[in-house]
């Protein structure tokens, strides 16, 4: 019985370990071919980096003004991050409430996830240009400072709320804007976590939005900047995957800062929801 | 006491970014002369002295004319004010036919100090 139990979670961590390879292995590539510049299409690959150096990342960082992007892409995710705690928790704690149409207005926030962004993107175009935005960090963060889905990871959170904690609160005599700053949001650590990751990831790899509505070549965020590599003439793969390491690395870091919390908040948002 | 966990693994990470950018900043600070040296030696491995070498930056696929300079009477030659991050060096000596590989080199920055690590190697040049 000990025996059986044994190889099925043998089993188990064996598949558990193939994937986590299968899934680790691009990246692996790109990091390896960020520092030794090899041909994609060597025979045979090599597994080991031979001569790793990192002139790709000194590249990038002179054919590129990429501390400027980076900033650009920086700034952009921060109001991206700020308005989507604000607004988002805003409107959960709106839902929390029972009132007239309340299934009405979720069922249509739920139904306008599944519009893809390319169908609207258009009127937010002109939207975004009536507000005299296009080319600026604000434009360039307006189509994400909400979002529903971080709207609903914060409503199953401030719904698990004990109520007598929320009516004793009401009892003191403490508004709604109190009540979110002092009640709620305290109580949404997990949630504000998984709005923090989903946002910045969002936003930094936000891709034709930027395009659309950037003309001006230092307002360009990083993902647009990985076009100009594949403009030059000679093999770029170097410097093309030093620059994708460097796009990844604040994400990455991000993430495994707050990955108990991320956790934590999409299985609450899963259970609940 | 989680919660503290968390604020603490973001300081770390902007504690750890804030030093390798000061780090980064004051080695580029101190290291930046602007000077590349070297030495050139004769096939049989003597300095090679009054040698004309040529130094021409690279930037992607593209070569420049290039910068010249003698060696001293040790073999050893030094380029000022440079501001490149890729170039290519080679010496010649045209009257007694020899002449170097063209050797590519790369610089972490722009006008940082640097000493060729190996010695330029004259050839015989073959007709």
């Amino acid at each position: 019985m000990i025996n059986r139990e044994r190889l099925s979670t043998g089993l188990v961590h064996l598949i558990l370990v193939s994937t986590t390879l299968v899934i680790l292995v691009p990246l692996y590539w790109v990091f390896k071919t960020s520092l030794t510049g090899e041909n994609l299409f060597a025979f045979p690959p090599r597994i080991i980096p031979v001569d790793p150096h990192l002139f790709n990342f000194v590249d990038v960082f002179y054919w590129i003004p990429f501390a400027r992007l980076a900033y650009n892409s920086l700034v952009v995710s921060l109001i991206v991050v700020v308005s989507n705690i604000v607004f988002n928790s805003m409107a959960a704690m709106a839902l929390t409430y029972t009132f007239r149409l309340k299934r009405v207005i979720i069922a249509l926030y739920l139904s306008s996830m599944m519009i893809p962004f390319q169908t609207s993107i258009i009127p937010a175009f002109l939207l975004t240009r009536q507000l005299g935005l296009l080319n600026t960090h604000l434009g360039l963060a307006f189509p994400l400072m909400a979002t529903i889905v971080n709207i609903f990871v914060f409503k199953s959170s401030f719904d698990a709320v004990p109520r007598s904690i929320v009516d004793s609160a009401r009892m003191d005599g403490l508004s709604d804007w109190r009540l979110l700053d002092l009640v709620y949001l305290p109580l949404a650590g997990p949630a504000i976590a998984t709005n923090i990751i989903l946002a910045f990831v969002w936003s930094w790899n936000n891709f034709i939005w930027p395009l659309v509505i950037v003309r001006d070549v230092n307002m360009q965020t990083l993902p647009l900047a990985l076009s100009r590599f594949l403009s030059y003439f000679e093999d770029t793969s170097g410097q093309l995957y030093a620059f994708v390491v460097l796009v990844s690395i604040p994400v990455i870091t991000v993430f495994l800062a707050n990955q108990k919390r991320f956790v934590r908040g999409i299985l609450a948002g899963a259970v609940k929801g | 006491m989680k919660k503290r966990i968390t604020l603490s693994a973001n300081l770390i990470i902007i504690v750890v970014v804030t030093v390798i950018v000061l780090g980064i900043a004051i080695w580029i600070r101190v290291d930046r002369t602007g000077e590349v040296r070297g030495t050139v030696l004769y096939p049989d491995g003597t300095p090679a002295a009054g040698v004309e070498v040529r130094l021409r930056e690279r930037v992607h696929n593209l070569i420049g004319s290039g910068i010249f300079t003698y060696t001293d009477e040790e073999g050893r030659f030094t380029f000022t004010d440079l501001e490149m991050i890729e170039f290519i060096v080679d010496a010649a000596v045209e009257a007694e036919s020899l002449r170097s590989e063209p050797i590519r080199y790369h610089l972490y920055f722009k006008g940082q100090d640097y000493e060729l690590p190996e010695p330029i190697r004259l050839q015989q040049i073959r007709e």
